[in-house]
């Protein structure tokens, strides 16, 4: 929907005429098959390409902490299964020692029945 | 397409208006529109051999004018707004056929787009001043429909508001 302002807008930015002899001075430089004056800048990254390296940053970005998250992972499970290993061992000794108690306590009772 | 001179001779004469006054429009120094112009005419001349219609030729030409006045823009860090008094000079004395009231205006409205950022600026100018849809801008810049109506909008809010103060002050000196 095109208000005042936009049909003002229309009005005074209608084309103006190209500069006296214009055509003359294109068609002379054509004709001596002239250089441009400016150099073309770089080719502009089309939106598609700026979608695919968007998307392929991400990605790597996603993969990234998905990584890192693993290892992470990994490595708190590691350190539990440790921790869990250390108690079992803990936990071994004490009975060990208990059991080689008990041996040692027989092995007394033993020798003074003998006796 | 592969005219002859005269050919091309003739497709320089219909289209340097359009071609001109973007770069105009863009770059606000006659001087740089008038190089830029040329410019775009003379790589015409190389890449009709790629062009397939008329059609073609109208659409190619608005996406080279409106590309090669960024590029010099950002070649030589212009900022039009710097440029706008000394083209209004310019610029009154070439416009005809216009009551002066008329001109005023239109220069006002003109120096306002040129106080507009680069991104606005085109896809105004080729809203407004070539009548195009959203839609052939977007092809022409190379750019999402979605960024070109972003674009147009803030344009007009922009515009909208810088004519308020604008032509208050242009009533008041009248």
């Amino acid at each position: 929907m095109s208000d005042e302002f936009e049909q003002e807008l229309k009005e005074g930015l209608g084309r103006v005429p190209a500069p006296e002899g214009f055509a003359d001075r294109v068609m002379g430089r054509v004709a001596r098959n002239e250089r441009l004056r400016f150099r073309v800048m770089p080719q502009r990254v089309s939106y598609a390409w700026q979608m695919a390296i968007a998307a392929m940053v991400l990605l790597a970005v996603l993969f990234g902490v998905g990584e890192t998250v693993h290892r992470r992972e990994e490595r708190r499970r590691a350190e539990l299964v440790q921790r869990q290993f250390e108690v079992a061992m803990r936990v071994t000794g004490r009975t060990l020692n208990g059991v080689g108690e008990r041996i040692s306590r027989a092995g007394m009772k033993d020798e003074r029945g003998e006796q | 397409m592969r005219p002859n001179d005269g050919e091309f001779r003739g497709l320089v004469e219909q289209h340097q208006s359009m071609v001109f006054s973007i770069a105009l429009r863009m770059l606000g120094d006659r001087g740089a529109a008038e190089e830029v112009a040329q410019d775009v005419f003379v790589e015409l001349h190389r890449s009709l051999g790629r062009l397939e219609s008329e059609e073609h030729v109208l659409f190619w030409l608005r996406r080279v004018a409106a590309h090669r006045s960024t590029d010099y823009l950002r070649r030589r860090n212009l900022r039009p707004e710097f440029m706008a008094e000394e083209w209004t000079e310019q610029h009154c004395r070439h416009v005809d056929g216009r009551s002066f009231d008329a001109i005023a205006v239109g220069t006002r409205l003109e120096e306002m787009v040129l106080s507009l950022p680069q991104g606005l600026r085109s896809a105004i100018v080729l809203r407004y001043q070539e009548e195009m849809t959203p839609d052939e801008i977007a092809k022409t810049l190379e750019q999402p429909v979605a960024t070109v109506k972003s674009n147009l909008q803030r344009g007009l809010v922009l515009l909208r508001r810088k004519a308020g103060s604008v032509l208050k002050e242009f009533t008041r000196e009248r």
